[in-house]
């Protein structure tokens, strides 16, 4: 009699044991996955965030930036040459022609820029020179407005989507993308952009 | 009987302790990660909003003042982020260090400055460093 309402009681105690000890792996489990979810979010979040930050930077450093419905048409400006030293940005007007510009202060043999850009939004194709401190113009005969300041620009580059993937030129910026669309509105410009959720950035130009 | 009860007892309350350790130290790595990411988006904008002040504060001084001594640096004081910048000057100036100087018509133009502004994070753990450079119309 003893014996047995010993083995009830441990049989009643593994029993409840065995049930807290399924509630709380079910608890554990539980939050793992919302936990595991969270990751998730905040590593797409993160993505996202810095796409945008990327876009924001780059289209900081460009001109003639153009948009249709699901593209974003820029000119790069060649940065990196800029701070790098190998040309100053500043043309010295009386000692220019419409054939060249003469930059003081350059190094334009280490630049591998096509076009020239100046403040009135006009672009020029530009020559590959090893005359340090001049840039030639590709078409030497055409009239041309030149001003003081002016900025090197790569070729054209644009952010598109194509196959659910977010491309900027042949890099792929984002994967699993559902809708892309861009708007320009004088000097800002609105993307909306979709995964599983949807964000909305507005960049200033 | 009664220490079969006890074993299993210990045994579950070892188990779950280990399980809920492991899933502690997930837990705050996501959250660390989570607080990281956040802390670095604040420092990144902030510096953003010092460069911009500093870009403004520089566009709007006079670097091309004939009585006052060459203007090849400047500081501005901040307890979170140290924001300096470089000048060099491609101008008529000939009294400054690190500066090409040319012959120009002042009467079209005395030339440019080509500011090199940074914004660095003074923190050791997050670091954040802006670069821009620009030209100022002397």
């Amino acid at each position: 009699m003893k014996k047995s309402a010993i083995l009830f009681e441990l049989i009643i105690s593994i029993l409840i044991l065995s049930i807290i000890g399924i509630y709380t792996l079910l608890f554990l489990a539980n939050l793992y996955k919302t936990n595991t979810q969270n990751l998730k979010m905040l590593n797409t979040k993160l993505d996202f965030q810095t796409t945008h930050l990327f876009i924001e930077n780059i289209l900081r450093q460009s001109v003639n930036i153009g948009a249709n419905s699901n593209e974003i048409l820029f000119y790069e400006v060649d940065i990196n040459s800029f701070k790098s030293g190998y040309y100053s940005g500043f043309v010295l007007l009386e000692n220019s022609t419409k054939e060249f510009i003469f930059t003081p202060n350059s190094t334009i043999s280490k630049i591998d820029s096509n076009y020239i850009w100046f403040d009135d939004n006009s672009i020029y194709e530009i020559e590959k020179s090893f005359d340090n401190d001049k840039i030639y113009f590709k078409n030497k005969t055409s009239e041309k407005k030149i001003y003081e300041q002016y900025k090197l620009l790569k070729d054209e580059s644009k952010i598109f989507l194509k196959d659910n993937k977010l491309f900027f030129n042949q890099n792929i910026l984002l994967d699993n993308i559902k809708s892309f669309n861009v708007k320009l509105s004088s000097n800002l410009l609105m993307i909306d952009i979709c995964d599983q959720r949807c964000f909305n950035w507005v960049i200033a130009l | 009987m009664n220490n079969s009860k006890k074993s299993f007892a210990l045994l579950l309350t070892i188990l779950l302790i280990t399980l809920f350790s492991f899933l502690s130290i997930y837990i705050l790595e996501i959250k660390t990660f989570q607080s990281d990411t956040q802390t670095k988006d604040y420092y990144q904008i902030q510096a953003d909003f010092h460069l911009k002040f500093a870009k403004e504060f520089i566009h709007n001084i006079n670097l091309n003042n004939e009585a006052e001594p060459c203007v090849e640096e400047i500081n501005i004081d901040n307890d979170h982020y140290e924001i300096y910048a470089n000048i060099i000057y491609i101008s008529k100036k000939n009294n400054c260090l690190n500066s090409k100087e040319i012959n120009l018509d002042t009467n079209n133009s005395y030339g440019v400055a080509i500011v090199d502004l940074y914004v660095e994070s003074k923190s050791s753990h997050f670091k954040i460093k802006l670069h821009e450079r620009f030209l100022k119309k002397l």
